[in-house]
């Protein structure tokens, strides 16, 4: 099977209903598996899609049923992330300090961390945790996500108590800037 | 604990100035009832002289010093408890540095006068102290919230310029607050009248499709500052030992707390006042031929006010402590001092009073004040059932509110 009939197949996924969605996003995540970076590269226009689609999920109830799946779920959104971070200069230059977060959803076995590295104005994110995090963020799944995407402001969010941030301030407060500069660039939110 | 010799100074100073400015004329000025805008303007010219205020030349000397912002409401307290509290509760004039560019061009010229009046509305008529969960709602409607709702006790009401609302995102359903500027959005107003604090003007704030920019709900005038380059310390001065808090108890907890040790504070220099004149009145009024000091149940009176100042105080520094090395137990003490010392300062001008006998009853006495502005102490900015819940809920982990 190749690339495009893997796509095709997404874009199909992407027409039904969330349940139907939910239904078919494991099998998919599988065959994503060790090429998904490429496939987001390739097609991010679905992944823009993939992402518009996350905002109406419930993204808590779907990782709870499919509890194997939620590290490739996580891997899509990192590696869609990785990639933007890559071909953004404007990403880039709003990175300028090292920043180590760990995400940890309290409503479903979600983790995932996320390293961003000033000196070398790098971004890279995936799933499980980090030893020892500077910032450890935890919410509900669906805020997480939101975060990680851009549905959700950083400073908005928080100040508004839709998930918990523990750790330097001052690093909570340069991670915000480099979230929004990485949401701006996500094809679905960019259409917003 | 020993004041440093700026602390010193500082409060020197202060009470130089409120001795010579304030106290001649704090029993017209009280008996008059809530100050005018003028007057209250007047007075924080005089207080910007010595560092108190929240012009952007000044408020890092107040908020951004948690020692200099505890002995303000001590002293000032002790002189005029109502000019301690329109003072502080016009400190949500500062955000209007990083609000919508229609409220900055109103009212920033104003705040850099030092005459740009805020007021933080919270209290609802059905709602009381449950700040998680205002009936005051914004709807977001285009480019703009439409606020409706209703707020109650709100000192400062009548004369703001600004006003920081808590109410209920409804686009996000969640709380929020959010600055409405007299220049832009009108709001009614009505006064309220009250046993204690009279010099403040307190008062009831209807907001009737209130329409305010969407940049000037507060989490957007937080996120817009930071996004623009601003440190956390420029948008709330405070010092960074209790910005540090924000993570750990929430930005408007830890608002709460920094009032509350002020709050605190406040309720021992009432306590200091109403000592103050008892000591003096025992040791000058005689009866059965001897100064009532000589009586030991006037002395007991005294030790009972005395001890109260002292548990007070040091229970008050102990919370501004906390909040100085940015201590995780800075709310939970926050609380139990606001609690405490509020309770005491009934008991302690009760007593004080006591002391005078039938002189403490005359309303040309200014004993009587002491004991009003006390009983409100315990009601306001959480009452003392809601501080003990707070510090229940420190203590276990479990909330039982």
């Amino acid at each position: 099977m190749t690339d495009t009939d893997l796509i095709q197949d997404i874009d199909a996924s992407l027409e039904q209903s969330d349940d139907e969605l939910e239904d078919d996003l494991p099998e998919l995540l599988g065959r994503m598996e060790g090429q998904t970076e490429d496939l987001v590269r390739e097609y991010p226009e679905t992944f823009g899609r993939v992402v518009a689609r996350m905002e109406t999920m419930d993204i808590a109830s779907f990782v709870s049923e499919n509890p194997e799946t939620a590290d490739q779920f996580q891997e899509l959104l990192w590696a869609g992330m990785n990639v933007l971070v890559e071909s953004s200069p404007e990403v880039k230059e709003s990175i300028d300090d090292d920043i180590t977060v760990t995400f940890e959803a309290d409503d479903c076995p979600m983790a995932g961390h996320l390293e961003v590295d000033g000196t070398e104005q790098t971004m890279t994110g995936g799933a499980g945790t980090l030893d020892d995090p500077m910032l450890e963020i935890t919410g509900p799944a669906d805020t997480l996500v939101g975060l990680i995407v851009g549905r959700v402001d950083p400073i908005q969010g928080f100040m508004q108590q839709q998930y918990q941030m523990d750790g330097p301030v001052h690093k909570g407060t340069r991670l915000a800037p480099i979230m929004n500069s990485l949401s701006d660039q996500v094809p679905a939110s960019a259409e917003s | 604990m020993r004041l440093t010799d700026d602390q010193t100074a500082f409060r020197d100073e202060l009470r130089t100035y409120l001795e010579t400015e304030i106290e001649p004329i704090v029993d017209e000025a009280d008996r008059n009832g809530p100050m005018t805008r003028d007057e209250l303007v007047g007075y924080l010219e005089d207080l910007q002289e010595l560092g108190i205020g929240f012009t952007p030349d000044t408020v890092h000397r107040y908020f951004g010093d948690v020692w200099r912002f505890v002995i303000a409401s001590e002293e000032i307290s002790r002189v005029w408890p109502s000019l301690n509290v329109a003072l502080q509760m016009s400190f949500p004039a500062l955000f209007v540095r990083f609000a919508a560019d229609e409220t900055r061009q109103a009212m920033l010229p104003k705040l850099e006068a030092n005459r740009c009046i805020g007021c933080l509305a919270v209290t609802e008529p059905e709602g009381g102290s449950d700040t998680a969960h205002p009936n005051t709602v914004a709807r977001k409607d285009g480019e703009e919230f439409v606020l409706n709702g209703e707020k109650v006790w709100v000192g400062n009401a009548q004369i703001a310029d600004v006003a920081l609302v808590i109410a209920r995102d409804a686009s996000e359903d969640a709380q929020d607050m959010f600055l409405v500027d007299r220049a832009n959005a009108d709001f009614e107003t009505e006064e309220m009248n009250k046993l204690g604090w009279k010099g403040v003007p307190n008062g009831r704030m209807v907001f009737d499709n209130v329409r305010v920019p969407v940049e000037n709900r507060f989490s957007t005038i937080f996120g817009d500052a930071i996004a623009d380059g601003h440190d956390i310390s420029e948008i709330v001065p405070f010092p960074e030992s209790v910005s540090q808090l924000f993570f750990e108890h929430k930005p408007l907890n830890v608002m709460f707390s920094f009032m509350r040790t002020g709050m605190a504070f406040m309720a021992v220099g009432i306590m200091q006042a109403a000592f103050d004149d008892a000591l003096a009145y025992a040791q000058d009024r005689e009866t059965f031929g001897d100064p009532i000091a000589q009586h030991q149940l006037v002395q007991e009176k005294l030790y009972d006010v005395r001890a109260a100042i002292e548990a007070s105080r040091g229970l008050s520094r102990r919370a501004a402590e906390a909040l100085v090395e940015g201590d995780s137990d800075a709310r939970l003490l926050s609380s139990l001092a606001k609690g405490y010392a509020c309770e005491q300062s009934i008991e302690a001008t009760s007593d004080a009073l006591q002391v005078l006998g039938a002189a403490g009853l005359d309303l040309e006495n200014r004993m009587e004040r002491y004991y009003r502005d006390a009983r409100v102490m315990t009601i306001p900015d959480g009452t003392t059932e809601i501080q003990k819940l707070i510090v229940g809920k420190e203590l276990t982990g479990m909330s039982a509110y």
